[in-house]
């Protein structure tokens, strides 16, 4: 750096200190676009199966499922510790979403071609309404529009989980 | 060191300023390509446009507000191209143009010449993305403001060019066009005045003319129609709370004007200190409330240092200049007061951030000479005082480059909420408009482009980070 006089000609370290934050801001966002875009989902689910998108994923993960073909009305295996006392049973998407009180992926289904006058279907605003998800409930009888009003069972004492007495 | 420099060799530190920018510029204009149109104003504003003939629009006593070019050019746009999707791309092109043409104008105005003018101009394109009034018009398809940004920056070089026959009708025009997008490009008519007052090269006085008679006319037009405005148009801030229309007509509706000019200096003050947002005084409710973030502390002393810095040039640039004829930098910073009050101003009714876009624009400029006055004051003082000051220069910097990033961060998660609304709303949408045919088949066209797997995600970041950056 020059000297002149006891003082110094600064210029160069002084422009590079008012462009170094933006010369690192723009290494930080080329480095995080660059991120997103080798990590950009390429339309291959994120989990093995639809159910488990639904319990443990966010609803783009079970989108991810129905976008790529998976019927959201056909019933899947599952079983749960808590939900269907380690029984496996087959279930369908929604009433699993219900069950899990994945308030999204139930709008998600219902958006995106779940039927509430199928059999599988059809009981999970009981469901929701017997687990104490009343807005849920509410909510799938407004947007699912079921074609015929369902009489709720009376829920099964001999039932080890609340999620048994719904699946047919 | 006048931060001109060498004339040709000084092209490079123009072109290193766009460099250093590049990666900002890119990706912002990718992931607004990326982003798509929500559900929640798309389908509605698309009906009205599918369903009404231009003189729909056109008629300026149908609403409070008046933007005819806007929904004029989605029209031309739907009906010129015969399809839906061409549209909706060609609009969004024009959104992306907007956004990244105003960056790269900004840059390319200012052709920095030296080291120090290269590192103001990066520091001003911080600024200008950093604002709230540039953040909050970052949103489709309601990019009135967006578009009349980078309109006024270009009125603003044609005035501070030598004069030529067509700088008139062509700035009357962009005026117009600005106007017509929204009314917040009236802005351009009191910097065009102020330009012709102070003498910049470009601004005859056949232009000051054109646009008074163009102003008036306007005002007169939109003025006869105005029995039918309500009090209050949208919820306005007050204080730590909002307040519906009704509840505002109920509390201010005797009398009005105490709130609007509480909106007027929330507009101003939002653009100069960054609160209050909307209004509500966010930042001091969350310090209140020991729940201040991080993010919240740096806009507002970022903001206030640099509102500081541009105060200190602007008098000591007007001083220099007295018994002169006024010079490029005294009619910047004349024109970024005027641009600060004219947004408050046209705010009077409700304020949000997006109403500072346009002043956005010179705030950035003004923030240009600012920095570059400091920086160049610095040469040549003794080591230590420039060391500390280069320091707190850099610090000042830095702010802003996070609220940069916060700006990006922040156009990456409406990307993503507009892809989750998408997914899980359609449902909702289809029941609640079972009996509006155009908007049921609008939204099922609008299917493909609201839900692909490319879209933009907000980047995983700790919770330190992410309350340091903001966006989120």
């Amino acid at each position: 750096m020059e000297r002149v006089g006891g003082r110094s000609s600064c210029g160069p370290l002084i422009a590079w200190m008012l462009a170094a934050p933006a010369l690192l801001g723009g290494l930080w966002i080329a480095s995080t676009e660059s991120r997103h875009l080798t990590t950009v989902p390429s339309g291959v689910p994120a989990f093995a199966s639809i159910s488990e998108a639904i319990r443990h994923g966010e609803v783009e993960d079970a989108y991810a499922f129905v976008r790529i073909g998976t019927d959201p009305n056909a019933p899947v295996p599952f079983t749960d510790a808590e939900l269907t006392s380690g029984h496996p049973v087959m279930i369908s998407p929604l009433m699993l979403a219900v069950s899990s009180n994945k308030e999204n992926t139930v709008m998600m289904l219902l958006s995106f071609g779940a039927r509430m006058d199928l059999p599988q279907n059809e009981l999970a605003g009981c469901l929701a309404r017997r687990l104490g998800y009343d807005d849920l409930s509410a909510m799938i009888v407004r947007d699912g529009k079921p074609l015929r009003e369902v009489t709720c069972p009376e829920p099964r004492l001999d039932a080890p989980a609340p999620l048994l007495a719904y699946v047919k | 060191m006048n931060g001109r420099g060498n004339h040709h060799s000084g092209y490079w530190w123009t072109a290193a300023a766009f460099a250093i920018t590049a990666p900002l510029l890119l990706t912002l204009v990718r992931v607004l390509w990326h982003t798509p149109y929500p559900i929640s104003e798309t389908i509605a504003l698309l009906e009205d446009v599918d369903t009404s003939p231009a003189s729909f629009f056109l008629d300026p006593a149908r609403k409070s507000w008046y933007r005819p070019l806007y929904h004029l050019t989605w029209m031309a746009l739907w009906r010129g191209t015969g399809s839906l999707d061409a549209a909706l791309a060609l609009f969004k092109t024009i959104e992306v143009t907007a956004v990244g043409g105003l960056i790269a104008l900004l840059i390319w105005h200012l052709r920095p010449r030296t080291a120090i003018a290269a590192g103001a101009a990066t520091f001003a394109v911080a600024v200008l993305v950093g604002t709230p009034g540039f953040r909050d018009n970052l949103e489709l398809p309601l990019i009135y403001t967006t578009v009349g940004m980078p309109l006024l920056l270009i009125v603003w070089m044609l005035l501070e060019r030598d004069s030529r026959w067509w700088h008139t009708p062509v700035i009357l025009a962009l005026t117009i066009l600005a106007i017509g997008y929204k009314e917040q490009g009236l802005v351009i008519v009191p910097v065009v005045l102020v330009a012709w007052w102070m003498g910049a090269p470009g601004a005859s006085r056949t232009t000051a003319a054109a646009i008074v008679i163009m102003t008036a006319v306007y005002l007169a037009i939109r003025f006869s129609t105005s029995g039918s405005w309500p009090t209050f148009v949208q919820d306005v801030g007050y204080g730590f709370t909002m307040l519906s229309p009704d509840q505002a007509t109920t509390r201010f509706g005797t009398f009005p004007l105490g709130m609007y000019i509480y909106n007027v200096i929330g507009t101003m003050t939002n653009i100069l200190f960054s609160e209050p947002t909307a209004g509500v005084f966010t930042v001091v409710r969350d310090v209140r409330n020991g729940e201040v973030t991080v993010w919240e502390i740096n806009h507002v002393i970022s903001s206030a240092v640099l509102t500081a810095l541009i105060a200190w040039w602007g008098i000591r640039t007007l001083r220099e200049n007295r018994g002169a004829p006024w010079s490029p930098e005294s009619r910047v910073f004349a024109a970024t007061v005027i641009a600060v009050a004219a947004s408050g101003a046209l705010g009077f009714n409700y304020t949000r951030d997006r109403l500072g876009g346009m002043a956005a624009v010179f705030y950035a400029l003004a923030a240009y000479y600012a920095i570059r006055a400091v920086a160049e004051r610095l040469v040549g003082v003794p080591r230590p005082t420039v060391v500390a000051m280069s320091v707190a220069l850099m610090l000042l910097a830095g702010a802003w480059q996070l609220r940069t990033i916060g700006t990006v961060e922040y156009a990456r998660l409406t990307a993503f909420k507009d892809r989750r609304e998408w997914i899980t709303n359609l449902q909702r949408r289809r029941v609640e408009f079972v009996n509006r045919a155009a908007y049921l088949r609008i939204l099922d066209a609008m299917i493909d482009q609201g839900t692909p797997s490319s879209v933009p995600r907000p980047t995983p970041l700790p919770d330190w980070a992410g309350s340091t950056i903001g966006g989120r």
